[in-house]
């Protein structure tokens, strides 16, 4: 009889323990991870949007492809029901390899078809991404579509920016918050994004390093002209055609 | 032995309603993560009541909006000429930095002041007119003076800067910057005064002849702040740079700016049928690897078909003369560039092992995080 009592305690406490491990999906009570914030005027058009993905620091100084696409993995896995996390060094292997020092673009977008089928294969997630390249002239222009294209199915956006104030092209930022409004609803136009930067906190550099001092802190929105300094126009070799680059996932509604 | 097996019976079917009633309690409160079983794996879609659970909407109510930037609008269009009562100028100056940290309130109160707003930062106190700090760039002169206005987190931390600049009367008055974040432990104000760091100085180098001048000056270090004197030593003039931080002094012989990694330039040019032609050889040697060379050859070999089919045009400098290429069309262009030919197989990563999946330890999350898969 006492065994059977004992039995059932012991059932019970472990769905509590379950529970409250379900429950850790949060951070620090600023920003609740794991959900999409949306910030809406009095019409109901959404102004500004959050995606709750966590932030990863890159490995090494060449792996912020890696990370970008690590941290996008997550919350797509997240999305179907099931946070899968998979090791950085291990995604840059795969799609890269080991031997390569950095993650062209098109090895980026590449990579997120690759890992995606990777997982739909031994997951059965059914991850729905088809990455797409997407271009403005102008940062208002391009956080405008981020905005619009992240309220359609949800998924973050990577923007093939640089460290503040070095050469273009040079750094994956993952967006992770966007807000767009237009002058005559906030009496001026706000275009900012809140960026996950895999240099934040990263071990591949000092603390008084230039990249780690200069590195975002997750969800700090950024804005006018450390945006430009840090999104600068790539993509031509004729400086009149280069423009904002980012990579979003075309998919519909998920 | 009949009573016994009816008791445990009792007993076990008790067990069961309340792990029935906890389970039920605790489903939907917090279902982002499921424990992997694979009955939950097949199911692939996410379920339109967890779809629903994963938003949080947080409506702005735009009468707030619209009420904040009239006052903040009003104000700035109705200060009027330079007076030159030092009373009314005094008013003026604080009512110049009321409205500032109105327009920083704006932008990141009424925006994103929640309780978990986006930013994550409360106001949890009020700032007074004259917080806002004053500063000229130090690297040039002709910048506009800045303001940065604090935005304190809830433990009351300096967390990042609202930055703006102050472009006078006829150049549309303060306009918005951008906004920074405070490197390293910077709090409400910094450790050193003006003062603390002028004696600093002068402690370093007695025979200095400091030319002071007016007003709050800081130089806009990317690292550190830092205040900004000019001195005499007998020969010469040289700017000294006073951490705000460490009283560490840096002499600097002139106002010049670091120098920044300068973009690659490529080199090209157009031939008597204004198609572009790449110098390969110089492009490399400024600096481009071979395959951002073939980048660029493969953009190029579009762009000089749209240039045939007359769909654009450029002078000698590359400026654009006409340009009537679709959306499409610039698509197509920057495909091109993104993917050049020859580069689109890696044989190296065919045989490569899938990535390494790692649990995700949500219960060491916090600020300072690194990368959880470790």
């Amino acid at each position: 009889m006492k065994k059977i009592i004992m039995f059932f305690v012991t059932l019970v406490l472990s769905v509590t323990v379950a529970s409250k491990a379900m429950a850790d999906w949060e951070y620090n009570n600023i920003l609740p991870f794991s959900h999409v914030h949306n910030f809406k005027d009095e019409g109901g058009n959404i102004i500004a949007t959050a995606l709750g993905i966590p932030q990863y620091s890159q490995p090494t100084y060449y792996m912020c492809g890696a990370s970008v696409l690590s941290m996008t993995m997550l919350w797509e896995s997240h999305k179907k029901g099931r946070a899968l996390g998979y090791d950085i060094t291990s995604i840059h292997e795969y799609v890269v390899g080991a031997a390569a020092r950095s993650m062209p673009s098109q090895k980026l977008s590449d990579g997120i078809t690759k890992i995606a089928d990777y997982i739909n294969a031994t997951q059965n997630l059914g991850l729905n991404i088809k990455p797409q390249v997407g271009a403005a002239n102008a940062v208002e222009k391009a956080v405008s579509n981020i905005l619009e294209r992240v309220n359609i199915n949800h998924s973050p956006v990577i923007m093939y920016g640089n460290v503040l104030s070095k050469v273009a092209g040079g750094h994956y930022y993952l967006a992770v918050g966007v807000a767009y409004c237009k002058k005559d609803v906030c009496g001026e136009e706000i275009a900012a994004l809140g960026v996950h930067d895999s240099v934040y906190n990263s071990p591949a550099w000092g603390s008084s390093h230039f990249n780690r001092v200069n590195a975002l802190e997750p969800y700090i929105l950024v804005d006018g002209p450390d945006l430009l300094n840090r999104w600068k126009k790539i993509g031509s070799g004729v400086e009149a055609d280069k423009r904002h680059y980012y990579l979003f996932n075309s998919t519909g509604a998920s | 032995m009949n009573q016994i097996n009816k008791n445990s019976k009792i007993i076990v079917g008790i067990a069961l309603v309340v792990i029935l009633a906890f389970w039920y309690s605790q489903y939907g409160k917090k279902a982002d993560i499921i424990v992997s079983s694979p009955e939950v794996i097949k199911k692939a879609e996410i379920s339109e009541q967890k779809q629903k659970e994963l938003f949080i909407e947080a409506p702005l109510p735009r009468k707030t909006i619209f009420a904040s930037i009239s006052g903040i609008f009003k104000s700035l269009k109705t200060k009027s000429v330079p007076q030159i009562n030092p009373e009314v100028k005094q008013e003026e100056e604080q009512n110049k930095e009321v409205d500032m940290y109105k327009k920083a309130e704006f932008r990141y109160k009424n925006l994103f002041y929640r309780p978990k707003s986006m930013v994550g930062y409360e106001m949890t106190r009020e700032l007074k007119a004259g917080e806002a700090i004053y500063a000229e760039n130090f690297w040039d002169a002709k910048v506009q003076p800045t303001w940065y206005i604090p935005l304190i987190s809830p433990s009351g931390r300096i967390e990042a800067l609202s930055i703006f600049r102050d472009y006078g009367e006829e150049m549309g008055g303060i306009k918005s910057g951008s906004m920074g974040r405070v490197a390293g432990k910077w709090y409400s104000f910094p450790p050193v005064s003006a003062y603390d760091a002028k004696t600093e100085l002068i402690k370093n180098y007695p025979n200095l002849d400091i030319i002071d001048h007016s007003g709050f000056y800081y130089a806009e270090v990317p690292n550190e702040p830092s205040y900004l004197f000019e001195g005499n030593d007998g020969k010469k003039n040289r700017y000294y740079l006073i951490s705000a931080f460490t009283k560490y002094v840096e002499v600097r012989e002139d106002r010049v700016k670091p120098k920044e990694e300068e973009e690659k330039k490529s080199v090209k040019m157009l031939d008597k049928d204004g198609l572009i032609v790449l110098n390969e050889e110089l492009t490399l040697a400024n600096g481009f690897s071979e395959f951002e060379v073939a980048q660029i050859k493969s953009e190029f070999k579009l762009l000089n078909v749209f240039i045939k089919e007359g769909k654009v045009k450029f002078d000698k400098d590359f400026n654009i003369i006409f340009d009537k290429r679709t959306e499409s069309e610039r698509d197509q262009q920057a495909y091109a560039y993104f993917n050049p030919e020859g580069y689109t197989e890696d044989a190296e990563t065919n045989n490569a092992p899938p990535p390494t999946k790692v649990d995700v330890n949500m219960e060491n999350r916090n600020n300072n995080q690194t990368n959880p898969f470790k």
